[in-house]
């Protein structure tokens, strides 16, 4: 069991850095594009942005569940995949950002996509305000929780419904609909996905496993203490 | 809905009851000590008289700053009154009485309307001066005014649970302000469009009725989320 | 050297870097975890 965890990791490690390399050396420059060579950075952009909002719905069910079961475990989850949606939607927006002022001549142009992951990374924002406002444990779970099974309609609204109401300027519409590209950018691409899906995961499971150990350590404190105190006092 | 609320048969239909009582409550203690109307309507002038002295003479600023400018102004007077429907329980300690005797769904559809009213009140206020005072278009005005309305009372639904978990973190409204944002952004981001097509095409109806489908498409998913979510909020 | 081989290290720099960290604080937690454990049969 021990060595196949690592193996695998190493595994995730080697992948990434060979897509990362693929994308670069293997990978021709793109066609129809302003800047060929640095589109590439396409690979990058499109799964970071997938993830961030899966990472965003993976938050919402774990709230839900928490909601439901009042488990803290679901909470650690809950706020783990918050923190790392929020680190992939830090990365999508840096490379969109590079990628539009290469291709389009400016950093930001506020058309729906775009401002969709402003929004996200501010309902993420308003979440972890909201955490660090309540002290008590489950009161923190419980309302965040709350908060977030608010969000989520209003973000799918913000994210699916807006775009096909106000008219969307955004040309790179074909790389979601993947009409447009070149197999081998799909292949690269995907193959990225594949790749940062298993660090999401493993990042996840790591997130909430200090978590855990933190609750543990610290009941396994207080259960140490308590024979300690009541003693003094007997 | 929990199984006990099936069971006690009367409960499902006196929920309708209980929001007029709380509503009526609010309503009066509202009109006697006038915190939200206050604080609500003079945010509103102020900004109204600010933004149309900045922008003297308002015959040179386009049409689409004077719209997305009028939500802006809205949103933010909603900010500085709605939080007060739930903040005030746990400042006159009420909170608990509240909870032993009122459904939650009862609660939350009362404070929404409270809200919602509120709302209507300031906009009531806010917009004719605001578009006198910035010389808007007088265009589409039945538009406008559905627009108006149907938006302000998106706002109230999109803000009113988040004035509940607020009142429950903290009674500092510096919160409300962070976490009602995102949530008010949808219905905000198409009331300005909205209100920018009631202004500037001829053909505004058209255009601006997917505006108003996204907003009862809004309203329609934001309040039985925040009945669902409400529960969990309210009591422990 | 071709341009494209420099603009590949930094993502690959920066992944060496994420990665290595990721490892280590697997490994870490292995050994908290187990040291846990002990401490809690003892």
């Amino acid at each position: 069991m021990k060595t196949y965890n690592v193996a695998g990791k190493v595994l995730i490690g080697v992948w990434i850095a060979a897509v990362t390399a693929a994308a670069f050396l293997w990978l021709p420059p793109a066609q129809g594009f302003r800047s060929p060579e640095t589109a590439r950075i396409v690979v990058f952009h499109v799964p970071c942005a997938i993830l961030t909002f899966v990472a965003f719905l993976v938050n919402a069910f774990y709230s839900w569940q928490y909601l439901r079961s009042r488990n803290p475990l679901t909470d650690s989850k809950a706020n783990a995949a918050a923190e790392l949606g929020m680190l992939f939607a830090i990365l999508a927006t840096a490379t969109g950002s590079l990628f539009a002022m290469e291709q389009w001549g400016s950093a930001w142009n506020w058309d729906p996509r775009e401002t969709s992951i402003v929004m996200l990374m501010l309902v993420y924002a308003a979440y972890f305000v909201l955490r660090g406002a309540v002290e008590e444990k489950s009161k923190r779970a419980r309302l965040s929780a709350a908060y977030a099974l608010l969000a989520f309609p209003a973000m799918v609204f913000l994210i699916w419904i807006l775009p096909r109401i106000v008219e969307s300027l955004h040309p790179t519409n074909t790389l979601f609909t993947r009409s447009g590209l070149d197999p081998t950018y799909r292949v690269t691409l995907w193959s990225f996905f594949a790749g940062l899906t298993a660090v999401f995961v493993w990042m996840f499971r790591l997130r909430v496993q200090v978590e855990q150990m933190e609750s543990r350590l610290q009941q396994h404190r207080q259960a140490v203490m308590e024979p300690l105190l009541t003693g003094e006092q007997g | 809905m929990t199984p006990e609320k099936w069971t006690t048969g009367s409960r499902s239909s006196s929920w309708v009851y209980e929001a007029l009582a709380v509503f009526a409550k609010d309503w009066l203690l509202e009109l006697r000590t006038r915190v939200a109307i206050g604080a609500v309507v003079l945010f509103a002038v102020t900004s109204v008289v600010a933004a149309g002295f900045a922008l003297a003479p308002p015959s040179g600023v386009a049409a689409e700053v004077k719209a997305a400018l009028l939500w802006v102004v809205l949103f933010f007077a909603a900010v500085a009154g709605l939080s007060r429907a739930f903040v005030v329980e746990e400042e006159t300690r009420t909170a608990d009485a509240l909870r032993l005797t009122v459904s939650p769904t009862g609660v939350l559809v009362g404070k929404l309307a409270f809200n919602t009213v509120l709302m209507w009140a300031l906009c009531a206020m806010t917009v004719p001066l605001y578009m006198l005072l910035l010389e808007a278009p007088a265009r589409h005005t039945t538009l406008l005014l559905t627009i108006v309305l149907v938006g302000s009372f998106a706002l109230a639904c999109a803000t009113t649970a988040v004035g509940a978990i607020v009142a429950k973190a903290s009674t500092r409204g510096a919160l409300f302000g962070v976490l009602s944002f995102p949530v008010a952004l949808p219905p905000l981001l198409v009331c300005i469009h909205g209100t920018k097509a009631a202004w500037l095409s001829d053909n505004a109806w058209q255009a601006a009725m997917g505006d108003l489908q996204v907003l009862v498409g809004f309203i329609l998913v934001i309040v039985p989320a925040s009945l669902l979510v409400f529960e969990h909020i309210w009591s422990e | 050297m071709n341009p494209l081989l420099t603009y590949m290290l930094v993502p690959l720099l920066v992944w060496a870097g994420i990665f290595g960290y990721l490892f280590w604080l697997d490994m870490r937690i292995r050994a908290l975890e187990k040291r846990l454990e002990e401490e809690q049969s003892r």
